[in-house]
């Protein structure tokens, strides 16, 4: 049985990421595994002191000191760890999910989603984390580290919820994008017979090779439309058209730049997640 | 590469600004009367230990193992480079803090660094514990024969460090202190000597220079073994240091960087006319307490430091002694692990015993890694005979009273070697003998001998020899080691 790995906290996409991936699990017949990190207690702020006084057993009665905001913040953010988690799993269980692992543990987000990488089919993430303002239209900072790091789709949950009924592919002929193709046709995720939009955006006439993709698509029942544009704003055609065309879901392939080009020109995926408000599945 | 690069950038430099930063300015008001003082200790100019806490603290914060660790001119340093400072001079300390610097980037490059770990708890309680002494002890030389002032002047001073910080937690109190003080004197025109009377300031920035030194053997000879010293003395200081870092943050470091890290800072210091040093257990306790824990924290520090000099070298000059000995007094209490005493009675004799012998070796030879040194011989002994009675010998006759089986458990080695072999009753006549050493461990080659000897005895006395159950390990040895399965068995046994 498949795995999904949703990676939840306190933030307000936390009911979303459960519907979604209730939805998907379903779909593809797998297995949720419920995570929920702590920060590390070297994350906490600590108390300050700016006496400059070593007094006496300093090194010791700091430690003490330290070790006690620790210890107090610390539980704190294992119950409400505890609480998220309890939370998400009642939704999951509402949708009718059974097998529900919950998973509870201490460190960075990004290190401990790669340790679950590998035995899980996909990954789900809000936009923005617990300490985020929802309307904010930066990304989370774990959100674009995790979507960097991770070598499985990432499905990306946003604000809005609503049954899909025709999604896009945002396609650019590069092999993040084939993988997606290949998912969605090999796995029951998306029923066959839903609108499929093909948006190829390129730079001039001709760059993208798209027959292989639809013919793809169309010999497994998707209703296919494919639309071609010359722009070098990729982002905000796409954005654009997800609006105009009233698009439930978003799936792309990631960063194939290297980090150094996307860090000089601005990744194109990175403003779409920003852009978008539909849920997004990201491929790499 | 760039993105490890960024998230490192912002763990390392850029995710505490503000305490970083404020806590960098503490510890840069509490270095300027530590590397004085340190500078005399060491016998050179205030302005030898100030360039070389502001190189160090520099170099340290890009290429240190251990973020939000201060380094600097430290105590423990400049107690070993006395004598070579008295004999040969500057230039000559110079020189030998490049090459500490050189020692020390090898070392690291062998990772010497986790040999730490042979270095007990103990030990570092004693290191801390005699440094400490050593400060204190550093200080009484500045008491001689001066007035009821200067008693008067460090009694003010101390008070006014332990108990500003009861009205506010803003203001570093040894900084409120000594501008107390020096006011006091000014305004009193007491008679107090000052820092200006201990020597040079630095007016400057620090200016690359070769040490003026022969390059020759001789000067080599002259100035390796302080090198060795304080290349030792300054990666145990740093590495203890470091740990003392970790467990305060709850983090870790890279210790071999750390090495590397201390030998190009004492490098770059030798060559700008600094002293070696290596990491503050104090300052960098301070620097924790402050909330300062990134290597901002570091470089704001020493680039403080130098600012503060350069703008208020005229007001440093007339701080009295008094009040740095205020100051460096403070210092020792705070490093003195004053739990040790209490600990004495509730921990085991020999680890006391290994503590205090590390602090009266070192208050004797003011040699802090020589009392390391001695302290983990010390520790090892005590744990080699600790492990040695990690052995047992059981035995028993069958009951036609021809055969009798020992069964060997435990350790043994060089110091068990002895009770293993006389475990045996070569008296008692038996057919046969039956050595079941499947609970044991055969360490070295004094155990294979032990038992070569054991078993030669029974077959010269007839016996017939059974060995049972030699495991892995004790079986490889004995493989290469042991006489008595080979065909010329009596002959390569020693006689007896």
């Amino acid at each position: 049985m498949a795995k999904l790995l949703v990676c939840i906290d306190g933030s307000a996409y936390a009911d979303n990421l459960c519907t979604n991936a209730a939805w998907v699990a379903k779909q593809i017949n797998a297995s949720i595994d419920l995570l929920h990190v702590l920060r590390r207690p070297s994350d906490y702020q600590a108390p300050t002191d700016h006496t400059g006084l070593m007094g006496f057993e300093a090194r010791s009665n700091l430690l003490e000191e330290l070790t006690k905001v620790d210890e107090e913040r610390g539980r704190l953010d294992q119950e409400k760890g505890k609480i998220i988690l309890e939370h998400g799993a009642k939704i999951l269980q509402k949708a009718g999910i059974e097998t529900i692992n919950l998973v509870h543990r201490r460190g960075s987000l990004v290190e401990t989603i790669q340790e679950f990488e590998d035995s899980v089919e996909m990954i789900f993430m809000g936009k923005r984390g617990e300490h985020a303002n929802i309307n904010s239209v930066f990304l989370g900072s774990n959100l674009e580290k995790v979507a960097r790091a991770l070598h499985k789709p990432l499905f990306i949950v946003s604000s809005i919820i609503r049954p899909i009924k025709r999604f896009l592919i945002a396609y650019d002929g590069k092999d993040s994008v084939r993988k997606a193709i290949n998912f969605i046709t090999d796995q029951p995720l998306l029923d066959k017979g839903l609108e499929c939009h093909l948006l190829v955006v390129e730079r001039a006439k001709g760059d993208i090779e798209t027959s292989e993709a639809v013919q793809k698509l169309e010999k497994v029942g998707f209703k296919t439309t494919l639309r071609v544009e010359q722009n070098s704003h990729a982002d905000q055609v796409i954005a654009s058209y997800v609006v105009e065309n009233e698009i439930d879901l978003l799936i792309t392939g990631a960063y194939s730049h290297s980090r150094m080009h996307s860090l000089l020109l601005g990744s194109t995926t990175a403003s779409l997640i920003k852009a978008c408000k539909v849920p997004l599945l990201l491929f790499r | 590469m760039l993105s490890l690069s960024l998230s490192y950038m912002k763990r390392n430099w850029l995710g505490n600004i503000r305490n970083d930063i404020l806590a960098g300015m503490v510890v840069a008001l509490a270095l300027i009367p530590e590397a004085i003082a340190f500078s005399i200790i060491a016998g050179v100019d205030p302005k030898v230990g100030l360039y070389a806490s502001f190189c160090i603290a520099i170099v340290i914060a890009f290429i240190g193992g251990r973020s939000g660790m201060i380094s600097a001119a430290t105590g423990a340093m400049a107690l070993v480079m006395v004598l070579l400072v008295k004999e040969h001079g500057l230039e000559y300390l110079l020189a030998a803090t490049i090459l500490t610097g050189v020692l020390q980037i090898i070392a690291g490059f062998f990772r010497l660094g986790s040999l730490m770990r042979f270095v007990s708890r103990s030990v570092v309680t004693g290191f801390v514990n005699a440094l400490a002494i050593l400060i204190f002890m550093a200080q009484l030389p500045e008491f001689k024969g001066a007035g009821i002032q200067m008693y008067g002047m460090v009694a003010l001073g101390l008070a006014i460090i332990y108990i500003f910080p009861r009205f506010t937690k803003a203001v570093p109190s040894p900084l409120i202190s000594i501008i107390t003080i020096t006011a006091i004197s000014i305004y009193f025109g007491m008679d107090l000597r000052t820092v200006g009377d201990m020597g040079e300031l630095p007016s400057t920035l620090p200016i690359f220079l070769l040490p003026d030194i022969p390059l020759n053997l001789d000067t080599l000879r002259i100035i390796f073994p302080y090198s060795l010293t304080l290349m030792a003395v300054g990666l145990l200081e740093s590495l203890m240091t470091a740990t003392i870092v970790d467990d305060l943050t709850d983090t870790s470091s890279n210790k071999n960087r750390e090495c590397m890290g201390q030998g190009v800072a004492n490098i770059v210091s030798g060559f700008f006319g600094g002293m070696a040093g290596c990491a503050m257990i104090g300052q960098s306790v301070i620097n924790i307490k402050s909330g300062g824990r990134g290597r901002l924290s570091t470089l704001f520090a020493g680039l403080f430091l130098l600012f503060l000099l350069l703008v208020l070298g005229d007001w440093v000059r007339q701080i009295p002694m008094a009040a740095l000995v205020a100051v460096m007094i403070m210092v020792s209490i705070g490093t003195f692990s004053w739990s040790s005493f209490g600990n004495l009675r509730t921990h085991p004799k020999t680890s006391s015993l290994v503590m205090i012998t590390t602090v009266i070796v070192v208050v004797i030879t003011h040699d802090l890694a020589m009392g390391v040194f001695v302290g983990v011989l010390t520790s090892a002994l005590f744990f080699a005979r600790r492990v040695s009675r990690l052995l047992k010998i059981e035995s028993h006759l069958s009951e036609n009273a021809e055969e009798r089986t020992y069964k060997v458990y435990g350790q043994v080695f060089f110091a068990s070697a002895g009770i293993f072999s006389d475990s045996f009753d070569f008296k008692e006549v038996v057919q046969n003998i039956t050595i079941d050493v499947s609970g044991a461990h055969f360490w070295d080659l004094s155990a294979v001998g032990a038992l070569d000897k054991v078993v030669m005895k029974f077959r010269r006395e007839g016996t017939i020899v059974h060995l049972l159950g030699m495991n892995k390990a004790s079986a490889t040895i004995v493989d290469r080691l042991a006489v008595y399965d080979k065909p010329n068995a009596l002959e390569l046994m020693p006689k007896h």
